[in-house]
């Protein structure tokens, strides 16, 4: 397991052939590097965050068909 | 009715608290190693000697274990001879969807997935989860859609961790 510091990040950040790829690839780069400064804990509680959001608005998304 | 969010720390805390040999996989590995996906479930292989399968059959009683996907009155009891007579399982639990595995595709076994397997902390548990190199190998052995996208983000994250990589 890796975590970056933000010198890592920015030569990361800083290679256009990889950013390319990546966006190529449609994956979000920065949203890995941006885990990837968190320490192992950080990203499973970024992640649980995400996934109460995440079923916050598909429930808000099935009220509202249900309603129209 | 809003549906809950999952509550794996339970889940991986009951697993612990009965000292189950296991190894995180699937979705939560992905996000330790750095993956930005969202996952609803957690995945685990589980090494099958008689008295795992006897300490992970109570946990899934002790979680309200049901098969998901099948009729809720097909009878099922998750004890230590059904886990012996099959290998990989979907429960659904009182805390949300386990998967179980006996065996992962591309990987192999529990020996396997725990040879170089990290043991870190996660939501306060301390577990042993998939090497990054091993998920890798798993993503390509499934094969599915889901899995060819996330494949791109872990080998990317492979490339990152190989350029950093410190003594």
């Amino acid at each position: 397991m890796i975590q970056l510091t933000e010198s890592d990040a920015k030569n990361i950040l800083s290679d256009q052939s990889l950013c390319r790829r990546c966006e190529k690839e449609g994956i979000d780069l920065g949203l890995l590097i941006e885990n990837l400064m968190l320490p192992p804990e950080m990203r499973f509680k970024r992640h649980q965050n995400a996934l109460r959001m995440a079923l916050a608005f598909k429930d808000a998304g099935e009220r509202a068909r249900r309603s129209s | 009715m809003a549906e809950t969010a999952p509550d794996f720390e339970t889940i991986l805390r009951r697993l612990q608290e009965k000292n189950v040999e296991f190894v995180l996989i699937g979705g939560l590995a992905a996000i330790y190693h750095g993956h930005s996906r969202v996952t609803f479930d957690i995945d685990i292989c589980y090494a099958r000697n008689k008295n795992n399968l006897k300490a992970l059959a109570s946990v899934l009683i002790d979680l309200g274990a049901k098969l998901r996907g099948v009729p809720v009155d097909l009878p099922f009891k998750p004890d230590a001879r059904t886990l012996k007579n099959g290998l990989n399982f979907t429960f659904l639990t009182d805390h949300g969807d386990l998967d179980v595995l006996g065996e992962v595709s591309g990987v192999g076994g529990y020996n396997e997935c725990a040879a170089d397997a990290s043991i870190d902390t996660v939501a306060g548990v301390s577990v042993r989860i998939l090497s990054l190199e091993r998920l890798i190998s798993a993503k390509k052995a499934a094969g599915r859609p889901k899995d060819l996208n996330d494949l791109q983000a872990l080998l990317t994250l492979k490339e990152i961790a190989d350029r950093t990589k410190r003594p």
